[in-house]
This record gives C-alpha cells, sequence and structure tokens, in this order.
C-alpha cells in the first residue's frame, strides 16, 4: 500500500535518490531542502515517515526529529536519520531525539526499500 | 551542507619579519606561492563543485528517464510473453484456438468412423433387399400352378352337387383373389421396395464421395495441427524460459540501477569531504602567520609542525576523495552501460523476435494457419451437417416402407394358409360323399402350394422385418450424427469466431508491442548516450581537485624541509588531534588513523570498525519520547565504516547489509 513519505535533505541529489527509489515502489514522496522547511511543511501535511539528513542549514535534522516527537500530531511516526555521519556521539545523539533509525549514506536502493518495508508494512 | 564557513581567504600577511636567515626567506617565499596558489584552487573548487552538484542532478536526471524507459521496455516484454504463453500455457489464444480446431477435427474423424459403419450397413441392407427383390419370382413360380387347380377344381366339381360347386366356387374365388393381391403387391410394393435398393445405393455412393472428400481433408487438418501443436509447444516452453530470464532481467536491471544510484549519492558525500577540509584551512593559514611571527627558529618550529601534519593529511583526504569521484564516475558509467547491455540483451534473446514475428505476422505464420484452419474445419463441419441430413431425408421413409411390405406379406401368408386348410377340408367333405377323388388330390395340391407360398412369405417377411429395423436404426444413427454435426456447427459458429477475433486482436496486441518496443529500444538507446554525456566528474578529480591537493602537499613538503634544516621533528603528538571532531566520515576517519599510526599519533578516540555504536544502519529498538518500537536487522556481520563505491552487486533482498542498523 503506497505511504507518503518526506525526504529531508540539503543535498538535491540525495533528495532525488531517496524519492527516485521510494517512488519505484509506489509510495508518494514529497521533499523538503532543510530541517525548518520540512517542520513547517508538517504542520499542514501527514506523512507516514521522515527521512532526514543530519547536517543541514536553518534546522537539521537532530532537531527537526525532537522538534517532531514533541508534537502530538506527529505521534510515534517513524523517523530516519540518513547522513554521511558515523559519529558514535551524534547517532547517540539522534537516538535520543527520538529517531527510529540510522542510515549512512550512501544506501543501496535494496536496503532503503527493505527498511522502510519494515517500518511501513502495508 | 557548508557548516565550516571558510574565513581564511586574503588573511594571509603579505609581510615576513626580518629573521636574518635566507633559507627562511626562500622559505617563506615559497609558502606565499603555495598559499596563493592553495587559495585559487579553493575558489576554483566552490565554482566546481557547484558545477559537480549540477552535473550529477543531471545525471539523476537523465537516470530517471533511463529507468522509465527501462521499466517500460520490461514491461513490453512481460506483455509479449503474456501474450504468447497467457497466465498458463494451456490457456493462451493459441491454443485455445488449437483445441477447438483439434476437437472439431476429432468429431470428424468420429464422423468418418460412424459413416463407415453406416456404410457397411446399408450395403448389407441393399443386398437383402435384393434378395428380397428375388421372392417376386420365387412366389410367382410358386403359385402359378394355382391358376391350374383352380381350373380343375371347376372341372371336377362341375358334375358334382350344387353345394360342393357352391363351396369350391368360394375357394377359387379366394384363389383368385389372392392372384389379385400377389399382383398387386409385386406391382406396387414390391416396385417400392426396388426403388428403395436404388435410393440405398444412391446414399451410399453419396456417403462414398463424401466421406472420401471429408477424409482427405481432416488427414490434411489433422497435419497441419500436430505441427502447430508441436511449434507451439516449443514456442511456449521456450516462452517459459524467457519469461524466466525476464524477471532475472528485471532483478539484475534494478541492481544495475542501485549502483547507479548509489554512486550518485557520492556528490553529498564528496561534497561534505571537500567542506572539511576547507574548514581546515584557516587553521592553516593561521599556523603559517605564526610562523611568520616567530621570532626565532624554534618558535617556528612548532607552526611548521602543524603546517606540516594538517597539510599531510588534508592532502591525504583530498587524494581518497579524488580516488573516491574517478571510482564512482567509472562504476556509474559501468551500471549505465550495463543498463543497455541487459535491454539489449533482452531484446535480443528474450524475444527470440524472428520466431516470434513468424508467430504472429508472417503469412504462413500460426495466427493465419490457425484462423484459416478454423475457417476450413467449419465447412467440414457444416459439409458433414449437410451430408448427414440428406442421407437422414432420403433414408428416414424407406424403413417404414419395409414394415408396411411386411405387415402385407405376412397378410398374404395368412390368406394362403387358410386357403390350403380351407381347401383340405373342402376335399375331406367331398371324399365322405365318395364323390371327389379329384377334389381330394388337388385339395392336397393346393395345401402344398399353400405351404411352400406360406415359407416362402415367412422368410421374406423375417428378412424385411431385419431390414426394416435395421434401416430404423440407421435412420435414428444418421439422425443423431446430423443433431451432432448441427451442434458441433453451432459450436464452430460460435467459438470460432470469437477464437478467430482472440487471434486476430493476439497478432494485433503482438505487433503493437513489437513495435512499441522497438521504439523503447531506440528510446533507450538515446537514453543510454544521453545519460552517459552527463558523467562528467573527470575535469573535477582530475584537475580540481589536484589544483587544491598540489599546493597542500608542497607545503607539507616545504615545511618538512625547514624542519629537518633546523633539526626539529616533523612529528608533534596530538598536535592535529582537534581536526578529528570534523573527520565524522568512516572514509575520513579511516585516512585519519592511517596516517595517526603512520605518525604514532593516538588514535583511541577513533570510532573503529568493530564498534557497535559504529553500525551505518541502525534503528533504535528503545527510542525515547514514544518514538516506534523496537525493529530489530540482522547484524551478524561486521559492519563496513566506509562508504564504499558502489562496483558490485547489491547484497540479496533479505540481507539489510552493513548499511543498515535499526537501533
Amino acid at each position: 500500500m503506497a505511504k507518503t513519505i518526506l525526504t529531508v535533505d540539503d543535498a538535491t541529489t540525495i533528495r532525488k535518490m531517496v524519492s527516485f527509489t521510494l517512488k519505484g515502489v509506489g509510495h508518494e514522496v514529497i521533499e523538503a531542502p532543510d530541517g525548518a522547511i520540512a517542520f513547517n511543511l508538517l504542520q499542514s501535511r501527514t506523512v507516514d515517515l521522515v527521512i532526514t539528513d543530519v547536517h543541514m542549514p536553518n534546522m537539521d535534522g537532530i532537531d527537526l526529529t525532537r522538534r517532531l516527537r514533541a508534537l502530538p500530531s506527529f505521534g510515534k511516526k517513524p523517523i530516519l536519520l540518513l547522513t554521511t555521519e558515523s559519529d558514535p556521539a551524534k547517532k547517540a545523539e539522534g537516538r535520543a531525539a527520538g529517531a527510529t533509525g540510522w542510515i549512512v549514506k550512501p544506501f543501496s536502493q535494496e536496503q532503503l526499500l527493505a527498511i522502510v518495508a519494515r517500518l511501513l508494512p502495508s | 551542507m557548508n557548516r565550516w564557513t571558510s574565513n581564511w581567504k586574503g588573511k594571509i600577511r603579505l609581510g615576513w619579519p626580518p629573521l636574518g636567515k635566507n633559507n627562511r626567506t626562500r622559505c617563506s617565499a615559497e609558502f606565499r606561492t603555495l598559499f596563493v596558489q592553495l587559495h585559487a584552487a579553493e575558489v576554483h573548487l566552490e565554482r566546481a563543485s557547484v558545477e559537480l552538484e549540477k552535473q550529477f542532478l543531471a545525471t539523476s536526471t537523465e537516470l530517471e528517464t533511463l529507468t522509465r524507459f527501462g521499466d517500460e521496455f520490461v514491461k513490453q516484454v512481460e506483455t509479449l510473453v503474456s501474450l504468447a504463453t497467457g497466465n498458463e500455457c494451456s490457456n493462451s489464444t493459441l491454443s485455445d484456438a488449437i483445441q477447438l480446431v483439434e476437437q472439431s477435427t476429432a468429431f470428424l474423424v468420429g464422423c468418418h468412423q460412424e459413416t463407415d459403419q453406416m456404410l457397411e450397413l446399408l450395403r448389407n441392407y441393399n443386398a437383402q433387399i435384393e434378395h428380397l427383390l428375388k421372392v417376386e419370382t420365387e412366389l410367382q413360380s410358386t403359385m402359378l400352378p394355382l391358376k391350374f387347380v383352380q381350373t380343375l377344381f371347376k372341372q371336377e366339381s362341375a358334375p358334382l352337387g350344387h353345394g360342393i360347386q357352391e363351396m369350391f366356387g368360394a375357394l377359387t374365388h379366394e384363389i383368385e383373389e389372392l392372384h389379385n393381391q400377389v399382383r398387386d403387391i409385386f406391382g406396387t410394393k414390391f416396385k417400392q421396395l426396388e426403388q428403395t435398393h436404388e435410393t440405398i445405393g444412391q446414399v451410399i455412393n453419396q456417403m462414398v464421395r463424401q466421406a472420401q472428400s471429408l477424409r482427405q481433408a481432416t488427414a490434411i487438418h489433422k497435419a497441419k495441427i500436430e505441427a502447430s501443436i508441436e511449434t507451439l509447444k516449443k514456442e511456449m516452453t521456450s516462452n517459459q524460459q524467457r519469461d524466466a530470464r525476464l524477471g532475472q532481467v528485471s532483478k539484475d536491471l534494478a541492481d544495475d540501477v542501485g549502483q547507479i544510484v548509489m554512486g550518485l549519492q557520492f556528490q553529498d558525500i564528496i561534497n561534505q569531504k571537500l567542506q572539511h577540509v576547507r574548514s581546515a584551512l584557516p587553521q592553516i593559514e593561521a599556523k603559517f602567520n605564526e610562523f611568520e611571527a616567530a621570532s626565532d627558529p624554534a618558535a617556528a618550529s612548532k607552526p611548521l609542525q602543524f603546517l606540516h601534519q594538517s597539510c599531510r593529511l588534508e592532502a591525504e583526504q583530498l587524494q581518497t576523495a579524488q580516488a573516491e569521484l574517478a571510482k564512482v564516475e567509472a562504476s556509474i558509467q559501468s551500471g549505465i552501460q550495463k543498463v543497455l547491455g541487459r535491454l539489449t540483451e533482452t531484446d535480443s534473446q528474450c524475444l527470440s523476435l524472428g520466431e516470434f514475428k513468424l508467430l504472429t505476422t508472417s503469412f504462413d505464420g500460426m495466427v493465419q494457419v490457425l484462423v484459416e484452419m478454423i475457417g476450413e474445419v467449419r465447412e467440414l463441419v457444416a459439409a458433414t451437417v449437410a451430408s448427414a441430413a440428406e442421407a437422414h431425408e432420403m433414408l428416414r421413409p424407406l424403413g417404414s416402407l419395409a414394415s408396411d411390405l411386411t405387415a402385407i406379406v405376412r397378410s398374404m401368408s395368412s390368406r394362403i394358409h387358410l386357403i390350403g386348410l380351407n381347401a383340405q377340408l373342402q376335399a375331406a367333405r367331398a371324399a365322405q360323399d365318395r364323390r371327389g377323388a379329384g377334389l381330394e388330390v388337388l385339395s392336397a395340391r393346393t395345401s402344398e402350394i399353400s405351404e411352400e407360398t406360406n415359407r416362402i412369405s415367412e422368410q421374406a417377411a423375417t428378412q424385411l422385418d431385419a431390414v426394416a429395423a435395421g434401416l430404423a436404426e440407421s435412420v435414428k444413427t444418421l439422425g443423431q450424427l446430423h443433431a451432432d454435426a448441427q451442434a458441433q456447427q453451432t459450436l464452430m459458429n460460435e467459438q470460432g469466431r470469437t477464437h478467430e477475433q482472440a487471434l486476430h486482436a493476439f497478432r494485433d496486441n503482438a505487433l503493437e508491442t513489437l513495435r512499441a518496443m522497438g521504439a523503447s529500444m531506440d528510446d533507450i538507446r538515446t537514453q543510454t548516450h544521453r545519460t552517459l554525456e552527463s558523467v562528467r566528474f573527470a575535469e573535477f578529480h582530475q584537475v580540481t581537485l589536484p589544483a587544491l591537493r598540489t599546493p597542500l602537499a608542497a607545503i607539507a613538503g616545504v615545511a618538512e624541509q625547514w624542519l629537518e634544516a633546523h633539526g626539529a621533528g616533523t612529528v608533534q603528538a596530538s598536535l592535529i588531534d582537534g581536526f578529528k571532531r570534523d573527520y565524522t566520515m568512516a572514509s575520513e576517519h579511516r585516512v585519519y588513523e592511517g596516517f595517526a599510526s603512520a605518525d604514532g599519533l593516538s588514535v583511541s578516540t577513533a570510532p573503529t570498525a568493530e564498534s557497535d555504536a559504529n553500525r551505518e544502519i541502525e534503528l533504535f529498538d528503545d527510542p525515547p519520547a514514544g518514538a516506534e518500537p523496537a525493529l530489530a536487522l540482522p547484524v551478524g556481520q561486521t559492519a563496513e565504516t566506509t562508504p564504499t563505491v558502489p562496483d558490485a552487486t547489491p547484497a540479496s533482498a533479505s540481507d539489510l547489509g552493513a548499511n543498515a542498523e535499526l537501533f
């Protein structure tokens, strides 16, 4: 069943690749170039999953995660951090903020689809 | 993202404190020249990075189009294979049509067998009728003496009393009546029987002719059908193999595209690495300024040690980025070529287009053959219906004639029998009066003739009974054959037309799909070239990155020379440890670890490959603040900490791989 997924990344190529991969299996994908725009967007739109970069201008992915978790309307929806980061401290920070998972770039399409399928069973 | 905003440009102090040593002046001048180069390279890097991102985006866009064309092509191939085989082989358009023709041909073959049996019976009946027709002569010759007996009765009874004369007069009258009846029977009914004989002969001749013609046509169709079935079976087997290959092609295509998708993500990865390198440059510039401000060689050594180490380290980071980008470029190009290669292979191998075209479009193709066969078999069935109807109509009245004749012959036989008995009775009464010895003899003779006539009649009646029953059975069989043939004709008319339409639709679909596939392959080839042309990263990794790396390496070299000339060590432990904070990517860690290890620096704080915390994909199993519940991934493998350039087929679908970790 098609789900709506928000991909947040300041790198257009990454957003395109996430979108390309997920649209390929029928999901609807919306994009935001940073955390602040994503947060504003989520005030008016409902999504099933957020996949966000960590380092971004205006609002980073961890801050976005923290703010979304504070929203009662966002609830327990999964948030994946998709990043070049391998820093354990950063990962722990993401986890503490309420992220559901952590993916280091480059992701393989197969892996991303498998994780999304686990997080969003039809 | 650019979180390490560069702020060192234009801040290099061009003045050099008068330390009084020529080598220091020379060294300073070299540094300045190199820093100018470094600055120029960084300015160029900023522009080139923007250009590189555009090129990556262009490749992404072209890849999406290529993938769409590839998906369309694979769907078209699936459609074609599905057309040929159906979901199940036994339900395909071709095999359904063949089944109809096969069934109708089997029906015709069955008709031939029944016709043969019928002909055998009819020939037999006709032989019996022929024999019955001879009964006429036999009866005539048997009954002929009665004429004389009749005259003699008159003569012998004439001298006798009136009563006797009356008795024998009545007897002779009955004999006369019998003669008249026999004449009537032979004049009408046996004539009709003769005509029946002729009619059956005509039916036999007609059935023989039609059976021969139908048998020949059926034999031709049987041969055609057997050949078609063999071709179809081969085609279906080969289509099933194609179907399996197609599934593999789709998977391989997904893998190839996956390889390209992974490669395209390196724009972001390399961009971040370059930002980390650029964030180190202000510190390098600051150390250079410290060097220039130093009052003596000892004070100058420490900043130069930093310059030496940091420039070497950044040069190595750039070297890694350069190598990664070159590998990514090759990987993306190879992925695109593989996509084209697989689709081309699918086009040629999976379809075996020559075969399929023959099957669907050529004049002698199977569709054409089947459509013609359906038409011809329909005509054959119609001919069978007509033939059965005609034979049925001709034979139907014959059975009742035979029955009528049997009844008449039996009545005649009974009448003769009575005449015989009556003659015996009258002869006995005449004998009692001792006046009719001659009459007694005549009565005995009449009785003998009567018995003989009775025997012949009974025999004829029995034969006629058999013929009548046989003819009635044959009429019934022909009626059934006619009804069956009509039912088959109806089936052929209804299903035949449906199958003809399905076959035409099949051919039209196949032709349209083949045409669309040809167009798709053209699109794919064009798009492949467009996508390949968009992959232009060479200048970046061959010119832009070396332009930045070269002055850094040279600065490290000049610093090393100076330090060696002044007897200072080139390495100072923990001098550049602060850089570690920026090396947040696994590959950067690795470069740093290698560098630090070579220089005997501490690497204890760097993340290691074995560290569970460093798994590259992780789903948190205990997310705070009401996040989703635990999800665990198979983590039995050793995590690969380096974002590897894709050059191999990704792991299987059930394996989330080293890049995936669910907390």
